[in-house]
Order: structure tokens, then sequence, then C-alpha cells
């Protein structure tokens, strides 16, 4: 596997790892609009074919998602670490 | 492009955003005086929406993170529609969890799900005020840890193989399944087959439970996420579990210490671990504390 495969790999997770974080979980509050909620697996089956590569996010997403990922990639405010337990990773 | 002054009078400031069609996105909240002195000092990420700031309410001792959004994308039966766009969803869940890291990196804030949405100023500054106690309760909770991921993967085979080595029992359905007729040699593989998934299942159940015990004994909360049917790894690895931890920050060695100590003695059963974070605690923002 090269370097740069092993580096698509670990972006696409990072990004579904944040959609799941931000989509599924956090504080609920009663909010004035109430979003249904009913629908998150058919978001998820969406995403998950939307982001079969970063190539796919790049043209899908369009330049503001890109910059947005190559923000958190360049080390942009907590991006999120992986590898460790393996020994592999960890700063 | 529109600029909103800060200092604006609220009234005024609802009116207008009535009149704009707009409503108030809420991405966490925190303690009044850690917020404000962000807002002051630091220049702060992009909100959901392009064009508009991110913005602060404060009410009693606390503040709530919001920015301005169009009630045409955002309002109720809009946004349903919106979220069915897989593009449009992941681009502002990005955005979203952006924020939210900002001020988790810097600040003890209690993260919100994605799409929290009030109409105006006064309604997220009464909400605050309303829930002050029970919210404060939350933010200390939170305050000075962080939540870490674990991911546990099994490789089938690998696990399927052990399997059949530590049961004598399937060695020796095995065994006879080569000795016996056609028929029964079948009707004996697809029993074998169905037991090695059964047991497959029960010793990633095991597993699962080993997480969740010795790491959250190196943690101040532990939490199991749901996995998806048939969720694989990008290796296409099975799923074993998921699970979130909520790790002091002088906890993290101990914690990361445990994590790899459990990977390397589970690693010759096929499984892989994974760690991911550090995250805001959006497994540990609950007002009801439920894991203890």
């Amino acid at each position: 596997m090269s370097s740069e495969e092993f580096e698509i790999g670990e972006d696409e997770l990072s990004l579904l790892e944040t959609l799941d974080h931000v989509l599924d979980r956090g504080l609920v509050l009663a909010g004035e609009v109430i979003i249904s909620v009913a629908d998150i697996d058919l978001i998820y089956l969406g995403l998950n074919v939307l982001l079969g590569s970063v190539e796919t996010v790049e043209e899908v997403l369009g330049e503001r998602a890109r910059r947005e990922l190559d923000a958190r990639l360049s080390g942009g405010p907590l991006p999120p670490a992986r590898g460790g337990a393996e020994g592999s990773g960890g700063e | 492009m529109t600029t909103r002054a800060p200092k604006k009078n609220a009234a005024d400031e609802a009116g207008d955003r009535r009149a704009q069609g707009a409503a108030l996105y809420v991405y966490c909240l925190g303690e009044r005086e850690q917020l404000s002195a962000l807002f002051e000092e630091e220049s702060l990420p992009a909100s959901v929406e392009e064009g508009a700031a991110l913005e602060l309410v404060e009410a009693a001792h606390l503040a709530a993170v919001v920015s301005s959004v169009p009630l045409s994308d955002y309002g109720e039966g809009a946004i349903e529609a919106r979220l069915a766009d897989p593009a449009w969803t992941a681009a502002r869940a990005l955005s979203h969890q952006q924020a939210v890291e900002f001020f988790a990196r810097v600040a003890d804030v209690v993260p919100l799900r994605f799409g929290t949405i009030y109409l105006t100023r006064e309604r997220v500054a009464a909400m605050l005020e309303e829930n002050a106690d029970a919210l404060g309760a939350v933010v200390e909770r939170l305050r000075g840890r962080e939540e870490w991921g674990v991911n546990v993967y099994a490789d089938r085979d690998a696990l399927k193989e052990k399997i059949v080595e530590a049961s004598e029992r399937l060695r020796g359905m095995a065994q006879q399944a080569e000795a016996a007729a056609p028929g029964q040699a079948y009707l004996l593989r697809k029993k074998i087959e169905s037991l090695r998934a059964d047991e497959s299942r029960a010793e990633m159940k095991r597993v699962a439970s080993e997480v969740e015990t010795e790491l959250g004994a190196a943690a101040e909360g532990a939490a199991r996420l749901r996995v998806f049917k048939d969720e694989s790894s990008e290796r296409g690895e099975a799923v074993a579990a998921k699970l979130a931890f909520l790790v002091a920050r002088g906890r993290f060695e101990e914690f990361r210490e445990a994590a790899e100590s459990l990977a390397a003695r589970r690693a010759p059963h096929g499984f892989r671990f994974e760690l991911t974070g550090p995250w805001p605690a959006y497994n540990f923002a609950a007002t009801e504390q439920s894991n203890e």
C-alpha cells in the first residue's frame, strides 16, 4: 500500500466519523424548529455513497468543503488523530 | 455581504432577522466568561452558511455560539428536504464540527447536535436562562475532559479460524465432516458455519465488554455507540464495536496505554483497534448523566 493510498483512507474515515458525531450525537435541545431525525439512517446511506472517494467529495461538495477538508488535513483546529492503539500513530 | 454588528440592540436585531427570513443556528454552549473572551481575542472559524459570522448569545452565567441561517433552508419542512441531500448535509456538518472544535480546544463547551434552530436571540437567551442549572452542571462535568473514540474491527476470517482452533467441539465436527458421506458432510459443514458465526458474534461482544471495562477504568465515562448493520471498515473488516470515552486531559497517557495494551493482547485473535480524537464531548453532552 502506498503512503498516498493510506492517507486517503484516513481522510475518509475522519470525515465519516465527523459526520457521525455531529449528526447523531451532541446535546439535543428543543429548538424552535424541530427536525425529524427519523431519517438519519437514510442520511448516512447517502453519505456513504457520496464519500466513496475523496475525489468524489471534492467534486460534489465543491470548493468550500474542499477548503475545509484541506484545513483539517493540514493540522487545522484539532484534526482527529488516528492510530496509537496499534502502536503506530500517536504524537 | 452583510455585516452584523455584535453589539446591536437585541430587539432591532431580532426584527431585522425575521424580516430577512433568518433564524439562529446553535453550535455549542459554555461559560459566558470563557466564550466572550474568545470572541474578543480570537479570529473565529466560519459558520455553516457563508457570509454569516459566528455570534454569541449571553444569558445567566452561560453563553451560546450561534450564527444566522436562512429559514428557507433551515425552517421546518425545508431542512428535512435539505438533509436528504448528502452534499448539502456533509458540508454543513463539517462546518458545525469545525466551529465546535475551535471552542472545545480552549474552553469547556457542550456540543449540540447538528441543526438546533431558534428563531430569535431572545429565545436562545431564554433557553439558557431556563436551563441554566442543568446546562451549568453539564459544563462542569465536561470541564478539562475530552472525548476519545475507540473503534474495534474484527478480521472475520482470522477470527473464525481462531474460534475453530479454540473449540474442541468445532474441531471434532470438522474432522467428522471430512470423514462423512457427502450428504451428511454438507449438513455438518452448515452446522459448523452457523456455530462459528454465533461464536464470532459472542467473541466480538466479549471484546467490546473488555474495552468498556478496561478503558473505562482510565476514563470518567464510557458510552457504547451503535454499529450499523453490516458496517465494515475501509479494509473490509467487521465493525465489532464503537465506543466513546470521556477522558480527563491529565489522564490521557494512562488511557492510551490501556488501549495499547488491550489492542496488543487482542491482535492475535483478529481484532484491530483504532483511537480517534480528541473530540468535543458529543457523547457526554446529555443533561442527565446516563452512565453512572
